[in-house]
């Protein structure tokens, strides 16, 4: 009943292939008068909204893809200094970059200039933590159901304060938004550790998966969090984004291609 | 690979932590994890800023002590020094002082371990907006094997998670359940004296769930938040 409600809620995107109409649902960040900028009340109006990038639409985001693979290597390889992330060609790319993947992007408006990303891989195409040997203390869950959120990035010149940022803020409510609306009901993510209270506040109910670990010089922890309206709520409210901030340009076909009878209710 | 006791024990306390209603529960909850390891002291406070006082949560601290901390000392504790520039757990003996004779840092150790606080753990925090906190064990000894740190770094950012929502002021806690009959006697109509009258709770209670309500979803109204709720089916009006 909740997701059927949620997907009414959010217009029809064209039907017709390639088609050019851009579909923007409401502005989503607003503010209070009056507050710092750069704070999460921030007075400056919101430049900026998440696109939704899969193998169907990815041929309108293709100079945006190829700049979120440069970013990504640029925050991992060369700002974290982590060297399993580095690659000569500047572009950090793994085998789960794949027409399976779901790219949310952050443009700016105007400009269209990418300002950060994320991606959303199926674990039942290969649960890309237990992957990582010794990660996990139980095995990662395969599902339809479950996807794993990664690849994370935000350009430095708009983590304008210390926790978290607008644009990661934004990233994570559109992660929550795309999720409710194609079923996905769990999320895992390797993140690092200080960063979970972050995740707690937030109201995502992180579990962990296995210890924090020392991976690539961080200390890092997998975790699997719910996808549910409370924590998008809350996400909202604690970071005032008001409404949707997803850009859903092109046909996309739904993420679960699992036929679900009975699971909406 | 199946789980150690260590990571089942930890396990086991992110889930009854968050159940905890009160910061002494937690306290509790926390040091009977530690206590294996030699801690018998915890304090959770803010990293204070310059002009700040010493903001506290949670302690066990000695009183005498924590007077004396809170008065002047905090300004030369090292550790707090330290917490403010990582966001990495670390035991007292990894931390850098000036341990002169004599020195301000150096006192303040050494008054401490006359305390009876002689080596320690410290968890420090960060906040969605970037706020610094830390939570600290101490005890007469403290020796950690690797994954018995990773298990306490664990534990610590779950209980301090718990503690701050157990402390987070709320004149009115109002149940769940309770928050859902609001919003639907809202959406039929009725008023706060027509709500009391067929629920236990009183009129600013009923006032508070919708306000709460009304942050939560983004609305303006109590009739707007009882729509909003009844379109994402939060309830059945």
């Amino acid at each position: 009943m909740k997701r059927r409600a949620l997907r009414k809620a959010i217009p029809a995107w064209p039907s017709q292939a390639g088609s050019n109409q851009r579909i923007r649902v409401a502005r989503g960040i607003s503010y209070p008068k009056g507050c710092s900028s750069g704070s999460p009340l921030a007075v400056t109006q919101p430049d900026f909204l998440v696109h939704v990038v899969t193998a169907e639409n990815r041929h309108f985001y293709e100079r945006e893809l190829e700049e979120s693979f440069r970013l990504r290597h640029r925050v991992y390889a060369m700002e974290y200094g982590w060297g399993a992330f580095r690659r000569p060609d500047g572009r950090e790319t793994d085998r789960y970059d794949c027409s399976e993947a779901i790219y949310l992007l952050a443009l700016e408006e105007g400009t269209g200039r990418l300002i950060g990303g994320a991606r959303l891989v199926p674990t039942i195409e290969g649960p890309t933590l237990s992957g990582l040997r010794g990660l996990t203390t139980f095995s990662v869950p395969r599902s339809p159901f479950i996807y794993h959120l990664s690849r994370i990035v935000v350009v430095p010149e708009r983590r304008e304060y210390p926790g978290l940022n607008l644009v990661a803020s934004a990233l994570l409510c559109a992660a929550q938004e795309y999720c409710l609306a194609e079923d996905i009901e769990q999320l895992t993510l390797l993140i690092r550790t200080s960063q979970l209270p972050q995740y707690l506040a937030l109201g995502w109910n992180p579990q962990p998966l296995g210890l924090p670990v020392s991976l690539w010089g961080a200390s890092l922890i997998p975790i699997i969090v719910d996808v549910s309206e409370a924590a998008l709520n809350t996400t909202r409210t604690k970071r005032s984004i008001r409404g949707s901030v997803l850009v859903r340009r092109g046909i996309t076909l739904p993420a679960v291609k699992v036929r679900s009878v009975g699971r909406l209710n | 690979m199946s789980p150690t006791p260590i990571w089942s024990s930890a396990l086991d306390f992110t889930y009854k932590v968050l159940e905890a209603r009160s910061g002494p529960e937690v306290q509790d909850l926390l040091l009977a994890f530690a206590r294996s390891w030699g801690f018998e002291y915890l304090v959770v406070c803010d990293l204070p800023t310059p002009g700040q006082s010493f903001k506290v949560d949670v302690c066990n601290w000695p009183e005498d002590f924590l007077e004396e901390c809170a008065r002047d000392l905090f300004r030369y504790d090292p550790l707090l020094r330290h917490a403010a520039q990582t966001t990495e757990p670390f035991s007292w003996s990894e931390v850098e002082w000036d341990r002169s004779r004599g020195s301000p840092e150096q006192r303040v150790m050494d008054l401490a371990a006359s305390y009876g606080l002689k080596d320690g753990f410290v968890v420090p925090v960060v906040g969605l907006d970037g706020e610094q906190s830390l939570i600290g064990l101490a005890g007469d000894r403290a020796k950690l094997l690797d994954q018995e740190r990773r298990a306490l770094h664990l534990v610590c950012l779950y209980a301090h998670h718990a503690i701050k929502a157990v402390r987070k002021p709320s004149k009115h806690r109002i149940q769940k359940g309770a928050l859902q009959d609001c919003l639907a006697y809202a959406f039929v109509g009725l008023d706060t004296d027509a709500i009391t009258e067929r629920t236990s709770l009183s009129a600013g209670e009923v006032r508070a769930a919708w306000k709460r309500a009304q942050d939560d979803l983004g609305v303006r109204d109590p009739m707007g938040a009882a729509v909003k709720a009844a379109v994402l089916g939060a309830i059945n009006p």
